[in-house]
């Protein structure tokens, strides 16, 4: 069951959660949230680093990093040295450029590694990165709106003067994605089940219908932002636990917004969700017992623009909601009837009832959690979320 | 304020076929929220708004040479399927359109 330090996710009767790595991860970190839009990094053959071209002064050949990928190096080369390539970006818009910089040493009046583009409408644009971390793996990315399509990406140490000024750098893993956010380095194409991983592994969250604010991490903003996941069948439990943090942005409304509403094939009606209710900051879980829904509705549990910590236990004929670690409801309801189960919806049912705000983790466990594993798995996420 | 410069054009569902999702954040006609009689659908967007025509300089950092460009007072990031013919909404605006029975059916449960 869980531990003092959380929920083992390999072992707690976990059935499916996500966790999108908010306060712990950002857009460099491969957690299981990969920030931002499904993506494509537009560089051909960016692990191979195949078909760049020596830019100026040149550079020192190619040599394989400690991430497996093909990197070039640079060494005591005068100033304007490294590599380039031409790119034809698929259509005009906002896209990242980025690449992973290792600087060793450069003279004073040279500028130091860049990534830097010459065209696309705009001109030559560049963006440095920080020369005092020596011999470090640094990121360097820049997001520009170009509204012409062919651009040369020049990645270079640039300024002072030839002759004089020089200096030594390593580079691999380029990157140039359609969207504001840098994603984790990517081969290829990242589609829109492989951004967001479910905590088992075993069910595809799809996450092309939700929007991401300026660190990558998904919003919902009210209108039309939800996950869907894939069917997710967990036999007929006795028991079940929901999971969740949330944060209700702005002034509680008087809409119904469910935080999650998971489907039952074949009928209008679900198995079980957690809903907003139109006033008194209710919240409440309602499950379907194939006849008839039972609630446990509780007031004054919504607050506006702070994130809670939400768990409800439906243990045989009893569902207990927990806020923070601590009860705040109980009630009577009926047996759990999950025949039929299908996708889970986030933050939405049907075509309405969108959730305003964020969701960053939900988790389903097939078991009931006692009193204390609550306050564990509690205890586990409210610094995080500075609850 | 979230969302401060992100819009929602609400259009006829009869033109979703204009729509380039590359310029949206719905990923495609499917993920689209209609009205009740599905005679509308809306589309957001991330926009710029300059509200004086201001000139900006920089060095070309290989030529030396000043470079000026001039950017007009405007709303930049619309799609293209923008028209003054339909109506553009905030955040709020739209949370307040959504809300209303055009859009939103009561489900009991």
């Amino acid at each position: 069951m869980a531990t003092i330090g959380g929920p083992n996710t390999e072992k707690d009767n976990l059935v499916f959660g996500y966790d999108t790595g908010y306060g712990v991860a950002d857009s460099d970190t491969s957690t299981r949230l990969y920030p931002g839009k499904p993506t494509t990094n537009i560089i051909p053959d960016a692990y191979t680093m195949s078909g760049w071209g020596s830019y100026s002064s040149g550079n020192d050949g190619t040599f394989i990093t400690e991430f497996g990928t093909t990197g070039y190096k640079v060494r005591n080369k005068n100033s304007w040295n490294g590599i380039t390539k031409s790119i034809t970006l698929p259509s005009t818009g906002t896209y990242t450029i980025s690449a992973w910089f290792r600087i060793w040493a450069k003279s004073s009046g040279n500028n130091g590694i860049n990534v830097y583009t010459n065209g696309g409408g705009i001109g030559d644009t560049a963006q440095g990165g920080d020369d005092t971390r020596i011999g470090e793996w640094q990121r360097i990315s820049m997001t520009r709106t170009y509204t012409t399509t062919s651009i040369t990406f020049f990645i270079i140490s640039w300024g002072g003067t030839s002759g004089t000024d020089w200096s030594s750098w390593d580079v691999t893993m380029p990157q140039i994605e359609k969207q504001s956010t840098q994603s984790p380095f990517l081969i290829g194409t990242r589609s829109s089940t492989q951004s967001l991983i479910d905590l088992k592994r075993t069910t595809d969250i799809d996450v092309s219908n939700v929007s991401f604010n300026s660190t990558g991490h998904p919003t919902f903003d009210g209108t039309d932002d939800h996950f869907t996941t894939s069917g997710l069948s967990i036999g007929t439990p006795s028991s079940v636990s929901f999971e969740t943090v949330i944060k209700f942005d702005g002034t509680l409304d008087s809409n119904d917004r469910k935080v999650f509403h998971w489907d039952k094939t074949s009928t209008t009606n679900g198995v079980a969700q957690i809903r907003k209710g139109t006033n008194n900051g209710r919240l409440m879980y309602q499950h379907y017992n194939g006849t008839a829904w039972y609630t446990l509705s509780v007031d004054d549990v919504v607050t506006s623009d702070t994130y809670i910590h939400i768990l409800v236990v439906h243990s045989n004929t009893t569902a207990t909601m927990y806020k923070n670690g601590v009860q705040v409801g109980t009630t009577s309801v009926s047996n759990l009837e999950y025949t039929n189960a299908g996708e889970i919806l986030i933050g939405y049912r049907a075509n309405s009832e969108y959730w305003k705000g964020d969701i960053p983790i939900f988790k389903v466990y097939n078991s009931a959690l006692s009193a204390e594993e609550v306050k564990q798995n509690y205890n586990a996420y409210k610094n995080r979320f500075d609850i | 304020m979230r969302f401060e410069n992100r819009r929602w054009l609400v259009i006829p569902t009869s033109i979703i076929g204009d729509i380039d999702f590359n310029q949206v954040h719905e990923s495609n006609a499917d993920s689209l929220r209609k009205s009740v009689d599905e005679t509308l659908t809306f589309v957001k967007y991330e926009v710029n708004v300059v509200e004086e025509t201001y000139t900006e300089t920089f060095e070309d950092i290989e030529t030396g040479e000043e470079v000026v460009n001039i950017v007009e007072a405007g709303t930049y990031g619309r799609p293209s399927v923008y028209s003054e013919d339909y109506t553009e909404y905030t955040h709020s605006e739209i949370l307040e359109l959504l809300s209303t029975e055009q859009w939103t059916v009561e489900i009991e449960e």
